[in-house]
C-alpha cells in the first residue's frame, strides 16, 4: 500500500473570551493539539474518542473545511506530493474533488428544496465537469451504485427515510470520483438494520471505487467492523494508533483500555467488567500538564504529571503515547470473556 | 394478577389523533414486569417503545391517547392492583404514583432539569411533594442520593446548578431524582444513548447495583442490543407497535425465533467475530411510516420467511414456544402444537 495522506503536527485552536483593549482572546480552546498520522491508499482509518476529544474538528481540518492553526497536510496524487496547507482557494477547490465528506445527520445535510437529482448533480455542475445527457447518466449510475431507486430521483429529500437519505449523501460525495472520504459519524443516527446496510454499502463502494476512508465514530463496535486501523483521541491528541485487532484486544494506553473494556457486547453471557476512569474530563482550554490523561489514569506516576509522552512506535505499526506502556498489562475488549 | 408481578399490561392500544383520524401506534401489547427484574423493550425508532413507557405514567403527548387495554400496577404484594389506563391523566391518583411509586429517567439529562434551580432543590422538591419531611431532612436525603449514584462531593454538588454538571453527572443526578421516593418501578427511556461509552458503562453499573442491592424493578427502553444483553433479565422485541417476541434475555440472544429478532441480531457489528470480518446481514428496506402500515404482520415486506396470503392478511397469534418464550410468527404456528401434544 502506498501513502495517500500525511498529517504532521496539526493544530486547531479556537479563541475563547476576549480581554484587553485590543480584544485579544483570553485563551485558546485547543480542539486539536499536535496530531500526526498517515493514511494508506485503500484503507479505512478509524478515529474514536469521547465527545469533545476533537475527532470531528480533526476530520474537517484535514480537508481544510475548517482552517487549521498550524501543521502540515500532504496529499499524494499521481506521484506528486501536494501541500494542502499551501493551496489557495482555487487549488483547494480542485483538490476537494478528491476529498469529500459524509455527515452524521442526513436530515440536516441535504437541502430540502432541491430534488435528489439536483443534489447529486450539484458537485458536477459546480465544477463544470458534466452537462446534459452525460450529467444525467453519471447521476443515474452513481444513484444505482448507492442503492437508490432511480425512478425516485425527481423527489425531494423529505420523501425518503433516514437510510435512503444517507445513500443520497453518499452518492453526492462520490459523484466526483474522489479518492478520500471523511465519514463523520456517518452511521450513528441510523437504526440498527439500516446501519448495517450503510456499513455494507461503504465497504462495497470502497472495493469498487478504490476509496480511502477516515471513519469518525463513537460506536466502537461499528468502528471495529469498518476499520483496518484505529486511532484513539483524548483531549485533542492521538494517544494510540494500531491495527484494529491490536488496538481492541491488546491496547497499550490506559485510556484505550477504559474505552475497550466498556463496550457492551451483545451477548448476555459476556458480562462487561469495565475499567472505570476517575474524575471528569478536563477542559481543552486548560489541559493538564505532562500527560493529559494523568488526572484520570490509575497508573499515573509523578513522571506523568510533568513529562509529556511522545507518540512512539512500540511494536511494528503500533504507536502509543504513554510513558509506562511497556510495564502495564491492560485489558482489551471482551477480556473478561477470555477467562 | 400473577404472584410476584408488579406491573401487568393487558391488550394495550395507543392511538394518535391525526386531524380527526385515529392512527394506531401501539396495537395490543401484553407485558408483565416481575418484581426485582429488568424488562427491556427493544426496537427501532417508531416501534412504539417510548410511547408505551410514557403511557405507563400517563405522560403521553396531547394528541396521543390510550384507546383500550389495562395497565395494572400493584406496588406491594398485599395491595390490590390499580388500573392506570382509565385514570384522569392530571388527577390525584396518577400524581401520587408518578415520581413516587413509579418514576422515569429520560434520554436527555440536559433538558430534564430546570437550568435556574439548584440540583438539590429540584430533587428535594420531589421528596417534599410526596413524603412528609422537613426541608432539612429532604436536603439530607438528597445528599445521600447523590452519594449513592456516585456524584463526588455530594455536600457541595447539592447547591450547584445543572450547567456545572457534565452529561454523565447530570444523568446520575437524574437517577438520584428518580430514586428520591424509593419507587417500586423505575422506567428508563434510552438512559445511556446520549452518553460516551465510558460514562455509559458507569451508568449501567449504577443501575445494575440498584437492581441487585435495592431489588429495584426496571423497564429499560433502548435500541442498543449491547446494552440489553448487559442489563436485562427479560426482553420484549417490538416492531411497529406490536411485540413480536419476548422471553428471558438468554433465550432472545441465544435462541431467537422471530425473523425480525434473528435479523436484528445478525445486523449488529460484534467484537467476537472481528477476525473473520463477515459482512453484516442487513434487513432490506426500512420501517414503513405509521400511515403506511402493512396489513397482517407489519414485518412481512422485509421478511425472508414471508408466506403470501397468510402473513399479509392476519397478525400471527401467540406461539408459546416454552412457558417463558413466546413469538408471533406463522412459521411457528405448529411448533406449539407439537409441544402441547
Amino acid at each position: 500500500m502506498s501513502r495517500l495522506l500525511r498529517v504532521t503536527d496539526i493544530k486547531v485552536h479556537f479563541p475563547v473570551g476576549k480581554t484587553g483593549i485590543l480584544g485579544r482572546p483570553a485563551n485558546y480552546l485547543k480542539a486539536v493539539d499536535g496530531v500526526s498520522f498517515d493514511i494508506q491508499r485503500g484503507e479505512t482509518l478509524g478515529l474514536v474518542g469521547e465527545s469533545g476529544s476533537g475527532k470531528t474538528t480533526l476530520g474537517r481540518a484535514i480537508l481544510r473545511a475548517l482552517e487549521p492553526t498550524s501543521g502540515e497536510i500532504v496529499y499524494e496524487q499521481d506521484g506528486n506530493s501536494i501541500d494542502i496547507m499551501g493551496l489557495n482557494r482555487n487549488g483547494l477547490r480542485k483538490i476537494w474533488r478528491n476529498m469529500q465528506m459524509i455527515f452524521q445527520d442526513p436530515y440536516a445535510s441535504l437541502n430540502p428544496r432541491m430534488t435528489v437529482q439536483d443534489i447529486i448533480s450539484e458537485p458536477l455542475l459546480a465544477n463544470k465537469l458534466a452537462k446534459g445527457k452525460d450529467l444525467n447518466d453519471q447521476v443515474v449510475d452513481m444513484a444505482q451504485r448507492c442503492g437508490l431507486n432511480t425512478g425516485h430521483l425527481s423527489r425531494f429529500p423529505h420523501a425518503f427515510s433516514g437510510g435512503q437519505r444517507q445513500r443520497i449523501a453518499i452518492a453526492r460525495a462520490l459523484i466526483l470520483h474522489p479518492e478520500f472520504i471523511v465519514c463523520d459519524e456517518a452511521v450513528s443516527a441510523l437504526d440498527v438494520s439500516i446501519q448495517a446496510q450503510i456499513l455494507n454499502l461503504l465497504k462495497d463502494l470502497q472495493v469498487e471505487l478504490n476509496l480511502t476512508y477516515l471513519f469518525i465514530a463513537h460506536d466502537l463496535a461499528a468502528v471495529a467492523y469498518a476499520c483496518d486501523r484505529v486511532a484513539v483521541m483524548y483531549l485533542g491528541q492521538i494517544v494510540e494508533i494500531a491495527s484494529t485487532e491490536k488496538l481492541y484486544y491488546s491496547p497499550r494506553h490506559p485510556y484505550t483500555e477504559a474505552l475497550m473494556s466498556a463496550i457492551p457486547e451483545a451477548n448476555p453471557e459476556q458480562v462487561m467488567q469495565p475499567v472505570f476512569l476517575t474524575g471528569e474530563r478536563p477542559s481543552p482550554t486548560n489541559p493538564p500538564a505532562g500527560c493529559r490523561f494523568h488526572t484520570r489514569c490509575k497508573y499515573a506516576t509523578d513522571e506523568c504529571r510533568t513529562q509529556v509522552p511522545a507518540l512512539r512506535e512500540i511494536t511494528e505499526g503500533h504507536f502509543v503515547a504513554c510513558l509506562h506502556s511497556e510495564g502495564l498489562s491492560l485489558k482489551g475488549a471482551l477480556e473478561h470473556g477470555k477467562g | 394478577m400473577k404472584k410476584g408481578v408488579l406491573l401487568e399490561i393487558r391488550d394495550l392500544h395507543i392511538t394518535l389523533d391525526f386531524d380527526g383520524d385515529d392512527i394506531p401506534i401501539v396495537q395490543g401489547i401484553d407485558l408483565e414486569l416481575p418484581a426485582g427484574k429488568v424488562l427491556a423493550l427493544v426496537g427501532e425508532s417508531g416501534c412504539g417503545k417510548s410511547i408505551t413507557s410514557q403511557a405507563l405514567l400517563r405522560l403521553l403527548p396531547r394528541e396521543v391517547r390510550i384507546s383500550s387495554g389495562e395497565i395494572n400496577f400493584r406496588p406491594t404484594e398485599d395491595q390490590s392492583p390499580i388500573d392506570i389506563a382509565p385514570l384522569n391523566k392530571d388527577g390525584k391518583e396518577i400524581r401520587s404514583i408518578r415520581g413516587n411509586q413509579m418514576s422515569m429517567i429520560f434520554q436527555e439529562p440536559m433538558s430534564s432539569f430546570s437550568p435556574i434551580h439548584k440540583i438539590g432543590d429540584q430533587i428535594g422538591e420531589v421528596i417534599q411533594l410526596h413524603l412528609k419531611v422537613t426541608k432539612a431532612e429532604a436536603r439530607r436525603r438528597v445528599i445521600d442520593l447523590l452519594d449513592k449514584v456516585g456524584i463526588p462531593d455530594p455536600e457541595q454538588a447539592v447547591d450547584q446548578y445543572p450547567h456545572s454538571f457534565s452529561g454523565g453527572m447530570r444523568q446520575r443526578a437524574m437517577i438520584a431524582k428518580s430514586l428520591a421516593c424509593n419507587p417500586s418501578i423505575l422506567i428508563a427511556d434510552e438512559p445511556t444513548t446520549a452518553l460516551d461509552v465510558t460514562i455509559q458503562a458507569q451508568i449501567l453499573e449504577i443501575m445494575r447495583n440498584l437492581k441487585d442491592e435495592l431489588r429495584m424493578s426496571m423497564i429499560f427502553i433502548t435500541h442498543d442490543l449491547g446494552v440489553v444483553a448487559q442489563i436485562a433479565d427479560e426482553v420484549a422485541i417490538m416492531y411497529m407497535g406490536r411485540i413480536v417476541e419476548k422471553g428471558p434475555v438468554s433465550e432472545i440472544f441465544n435462541n431467537p425465533q422471530h425473523p425480525y429478532t434473528v435479523s436484528l441480531l445478525s445486523a449488529i457489528p460484534r467484537l467476537g467475530d472481528l477476525s473473520d470480518r463477515r459482512k453484516l446481514t442487513s434487513i432490506r428496506g426500512s420501517v414503513p411510516s405509521l400511515f403506511e402500515r402493512p396489513p397482517g404482520c407489519a414485518f412481512h415486506p422485509r421478511c425472508d420467511s414471508f408466506i403470501p396470503g397468510r402473513c399479509d392478511t392476519q397478525f400471527p397469534p401467540t406461539s408459546q414456544l416454552s412457558p417463558i418464550h413466546e413469538v408471533h410468527c406463522f412459521i411457528h404456528e405448529n411448533t406449539e402444537k407439537e409441544i402441547s401434544s
